[in-house]
């Protein structure tokens, strides 16, 4: 700005990749309403509230049936499981990184959990379907090898590399002269960590929950191998150790199977719409804690 | 009395940094199960043969994936890094940047379906 007129080139190398920061917008709002105008026809012809209420999903049947419940709680089950597994282990992975590990293992240690990151989802799959699965179903006497359980354990390992690098960024950005304050007064290190460092992060360390849950929510080639893919509606606590169908597992197993512009058709767009919205939520809250972070932080 | 406290203070540490010791080896121990599994159960599928002109061969798949891979990094890579240039270079903290922010991680979570029908869509 201080140079104006100074180059015409500098100016338009600002257009330019201004341009390219607000394609990621453009491409956003794009898909949402390319969503939004395949799953019209299906929200107009059945209530979006019967929808997403109703027990049953039998999209070939006559009639058919659109009830999204059993999907909607297929991934609830998944998801919650895997964030029950994925942030204490994260955080505690986190707190060791940042706080606790001698330097040496940290520098060592860092880099294998992102390796964890780098692992393709169709690996996962494959591990759990074919040794976890059959494995843990033995061992718990299950009659199947594919439950919501082992989803969200493998989802857990998907989404614990995100959970681990942002919490630990938000350790990181907590003062030294905290932590150097506390031990001063005679803390623990320990202590120092839960009642100092932990606090004062703890906006960071929502947003990096809520990151891992979005990781989970929308992942889907894992849960389509194996979950079991049965659209029931689970209950209980007993609901995690039967096959379920997640949101995502339903469309990818059923749009190449589905004729084109049909009601299912339609219908499988409504539930990318309902993962969308999902996925945009869970940001926009992520976003505002990260905000209140940083300005509680500086 | 205060030296039990501070026992006390200190036993708790050492429990609870043992237990941040073990959540750490539970985080990495799959990155090692699942290189172990891959190389024991397919150390022995690996063969020439799969490089070949034979039916076993995996020449189409692999090539099909470096053409994939590397059409796809010709169009984001470019686009990609000046986003990241406009985000740290020039943009000022504004709506503008955090709706870019916002879109950026949306997207990154957003399921892949989303990006993938459209296409399938549209061809």
């Amino acid at each position: 700005m201080k140079h104006k007129g100074h180059h015409a080139g500098e100016w338009l190398a600002e257009r330019i990749v201004q341009v390219a920061g607000v394609l990621a917008i453009v491409f956003v709002v794009l898909i949402f309403v390319f969503l939004l105008r395949e799953a019209t026809p299906v929200l107009r012809a059945y209530s979006p509230w019967k929808m997403l209420t109703g027990r049953g999903w039998f999209p070939t049947a006559e009639p058919p049936e659109f009830g999204l419940l059993p999907l909607l709680l297929g991934s609830l089950y998944v998801t919650l499981g895997a964030l029950g597994i994925a942030v204490p282990l994260g955080l505690a992975c986190a707190i060791f990184i940042g706080e606790v590990a001698p330097k040496r293992l940290r520098e060592w240690l860092k880099p294998a959990v992102e390796l964890l990151a780098a692992v393709p989802s169709v690996v996962f799959g494959f591990v759990g379907l074919l040794l976890l699965g059959p494995w843990l179903a033995e061992r718990l006497a299950l009659p199947v090898g594919q439950f919501a359980a082992l989803g969200s354990l493998l989802l857990a390992f998907m989404a614990i590399p995100t959970i681990v690098s942002v919490s630990e960024d938000a350790l990181r950005a907590v003062p030294r002269t905290l932590r150097e304050n506390s031990l001063a007064l005679g803390a623990t290190q320990w202590q120092t960590i839960c009642r100092v460092v932990f606090p004062a992060a703890r906006s960071g360390i929502l947003a990096a929950v809520l990151l891992g849950l979005g990781r989970a929510i929308g992942e889907t080639m894992t849960v389509l191998m194996v979950t079991g893919n049965a659209a029931v509606v689970p209950a209980g606590f007993s609901g995690f150790l039967r096959p379920v169908r997640t949101m995502t597992a339903t469309i990818a197993a059923e749009m190449g199977e589905t004729a084109y512009q049909t009601p299912h058709y339609h219908a499988l767009f409504a539930i990318g719409l309902v993962l969308f919205l999902i996925a945009f939520a869970v940001n926009v809250i992520a976003d505002l804690a990260t905000r209140r972070a940083a300005g509680v932080g500086r | 009395m205060k030296a039990a406290r501070l026992s006390r203070a200190r036993a708790s540490q050492a429990v609870a940094f043992a237990l941040l010791w073990v959540a750490a080896a539970i985080v990495i121990a799959p990155v090692f199960g699942i290189l172990c599994v891959m190389i024991l159960k397919g150390a022995r599928g690996l063969t020439w043969g799969l490089l070949g002109p034979g039916p076993e061969s995996l020449l189409p798949a692999v090539v099909g994936t470096l053409y994939l891979v590397g059409l796809t990094a010709a169009i984001a890579a470019p686009v990609g890094v000046a986003a990241a240039v406009y985000l740290s270079e020039y943009a000022r903290a504004g709506p503008l940047v955090r709706a870019i922010r916002l879109a950026i991680v949306t997207w990154r979570v957003c399921p892949r379906w989303c990006t993938g029908s459209s296409g399938w869509r549209c061809s």
